[in-house]
């Protein structure tokens, strides 16, 4: 179970470093987008599809997983905490399993949306040229499979009765040391 | 059954679901799905949970929310509160309870710089709390200064909070940032008034300090704050002066505070990897909810219990003072227990027709959110200031101590919704001259 949890936390770490390149390369491009129509009158093409259909995309479901591993999704804290070990290990659970149900469902119909795209070569006109933004339409699916991977992982482990089910699977420690050797 | 029924029941469900702790997004997404599918059918309930996820995320505007994520986390890893601080300090020192006042003022100056009230708490906190309690400050009022303050992080530009709700509610974002301005300077106000009042009749809160500083002091100090300054300048001066986009405003925002913390020795590869990573999670788990809402807009819309709920509420005849009331109580509670943007995304898709239907300015209303949702930030029995500033005292200082100290700026924060609510200006002032 301990590998798996590894396995989970390198997939998670490694497609939230493509979001973090993502994240980096919009705030340069828009800034400099920015810069060279304030100053030269010139605009670079196709910012806005990029930024768009590409990072903001990359942005938004590429760290789905990590933020279940680090347990950093929202949610409310009122009723859950007061009840009695042993039913909250079984209401999360029949709830983790709803949680990979639904993702997996957005898995598949969005993997459907990507295929249909690639098939019909999706673009994005701007001033008469045109760009393909199919390939974005991939990173969805991407990024709810590995949300679905976390959830049936929270699932085994609570079928075992492991005290990580409710927990982050990335301990501050690991964080630290990730950060460290990277 | 009635598709208003349905409607009603996926509510229900939806809040068992909360309940029970299923992440919000998640619950959002599942319940209206799931309403949709059983009101028409499996092609529909498909298509829209195909397309939606997509059209929300890709889009233009909203990469303003990760690049001013961005920037308010590399200024608070960068360290820019130490000199806020030690500014606000030199100033307003020698006022009774003068280092209070001080750290309102500095969290209102990190406010600029920064999006969320909690990165406000805990970067003044850090500061702030070891210096008062070593000059004798009353530990309720030390830290409950703080965590009371961090809250004009969401209310002083750039705010997350008022960005996302000008997108749901189609509000300009820049006429937003005016009026978080007018509600913001109004709290810290209000904040520092109501610190020395309590100083003023009950000296013992806060002895005096013997040592002011010089006027050579005052100015010298001025010019440690040149990053805050200049970053606020730059963005929100640039927004305004029609110089660049709110969109572009956070990447040009983002990239200048990487450049001024890196001059200044606060931007290491540490600081740096961790504030992207912040950013993207946190983004990543805000659009989640933002989709599930966007979701369960539609499911109400289609069962036609969103138009009965607005229905209902206005044949009570209710004047707009008492709805605005009620929706600020529902805001207080869910406030409570629920990280403000999530307690909004979730209310919005029912309280929008609500609130657009009764006439309410939604310019109005959306700071009037942004401000209860900011109280919740405060009040027990979670209030997640409270407990960052907690984290910073450890055991020194107990919680219950914190949330007593807290109930004065309540009080201060009570009479400036009065106000907002008696005086709509104080918020449509600022928008106005735009």
């Amino acid at each position: 179970m301990l590998k798996l949890i590894h396995l989970n936390n390198a997939l998670s770490r490694y497609t939230a470093l493509l979001a973090s390149l993502a994240v980096i390369a919009m705030m340069l491009l828009v800034a400099l987008d920015a810069f060279l129509r304030q100053s030269f009158g010139f605009r670079v093409p196709f910012v806005s599809v990029t930024v768009a259909n590409y990072f903001m995309v990359m942005i938004a479901f590429l760290p789905l997983a990590l933020a279940e591993t680090e347990d950093r999704h929202i949610s409310i804290d009122l009723l859950f905490s007061h009840l009695r070990a042993g039913i909250k290990r079984w209401i999360a659970l029949v709830l983790h399993v709803l949680c990979a149900l639904t993702c997996a469902g957005l898995t598949w119909t969005t993997w459907d949306e990507a295929m249909r795209r690639f098939s019909s070569g999706s673009v994005a006109v701007e001033d008469g040229a045109s760009m393909a933004i199919w390939p974005g339409y991939f990173i969805l699916p991407l990024g709810f499979f590995l949300l679905t991977l976390t959830y049936l992982l929270r699932v085994a482990l609570g079928l075992v009765g492991a005290a990580e089910a409710q927990q982050p699977l990335i301990g501050e420690a690991d964080v630290a040391a990730a950060e460290v050797n990277q | 059954m009635s598709p208003e029924i349905i409607g009603l029941i996926g509510l229900g469900v939806l809040a068992l679901l909360l309940l029970l702790r299923m992440p919000v997004g998640m619950s959002l997404i599942l319940v209206s799905f799931s309403g949709i599918y059983i009101l028409l059918g499996p092609r529909p309930a498909w298509g829209i949970l195909t397309n939606v996820p997509y059209q929300f995320a890709a889009k233009w505007t909203l990469s303003s929310v990760p690049m001013f994520l961005l920037m308010g986390y590399v200024c608070y890893h960068g360290g820019m509160t130490r000199a806020l601080f030690a500014a606000a300090r030199s100033w307003l020192g020698a006022l009774p309870g003068g280092l209070a006042i001080a750290s309102v003022f500095g969290a209102g100056g990190f406010a600029a710089v920064t999006g969320s009230s909690v990165a406000c708490a805990a970067a003044m906190g850090r500061i702030a709390v070891p210096e008062m309690t070593r000059a004798g400050y009353d530990p309720g009022l030390a830290t409950g200064s703080i965590a009371a303050a961090g809250t004009l992080g969401a209310l002083i530009p750039p705010s997350i909070l008022l960005i996302l709700f000008g997108i749901f509610a189609q509000v300009p974002i820049g006429q937003l940032f005016l009026g978080g301005i007018g509600a913001g300077v109004l709290t810290a106000v209000a904040y520092a008034v109501m610190i020395y009042i309590r100083v003023r009749l009950d000296p013992a809160l806060a002895p005096t300090r013997e040592d002011s500083a010089s006027w050579t002091e005052r100015l010298a100090h001025l010019k440690g704050i040149w990053p805050v300054i200049t970053l606020f300048i730059v963005v929100i001066g640039g927004m305004f002066a029609g110089l660049f986009t709110a969109t572009e405003a956070g990447a040009i925002g983002a990239l200048s505070a990487c450049i001024i913390a890196w001059m200044t020795g606060g931007l290491t590869k540490a600081t740096l990897r961790q504030s992207v990573n912040e950013t993207i999670v946190t983004t990543a788990a805000l659009f989640l909810i933002a989709i599930g809402a966007n979701l369960l807009t539609r499911f109400l819309a289609l069962s036609g219990s969103g138009e009965l709920i607005t229905e209902t509420i206005l044949a009570f005849g209710a004047s707009n003072l008492t709805l605005i009331l009620g929706i600020a109580l529902v805001y207080i509670i869910l406030g409570m227990f629920l990280d403000p943007i999530g307690a909004m995304l979730l209310t919005l898709p029912v309280l929008l027709p609500v609130v657009g239907e009764a006439g309410i300015p939604l310019l109005w209303f959306g700071v009037f959110v942004a401000k209860f949702l900011e109280i919740g930030m405060i009040t027990p029995p979670v209030g997640l200031n409270v407990f960052v500033i907690k984290g910073v005292v450890e055991r020194s200082i107990s919680l219950g101590v914190i949330f007593r100290g807290v109930i004065w700026f309540l009080i201060a924060d009570a009479v400036v919704v009065a106000i907002m609510v008696a005086f709509p200006q104080v918020i449509l002032w600022l928008p106005s001259l735009n």
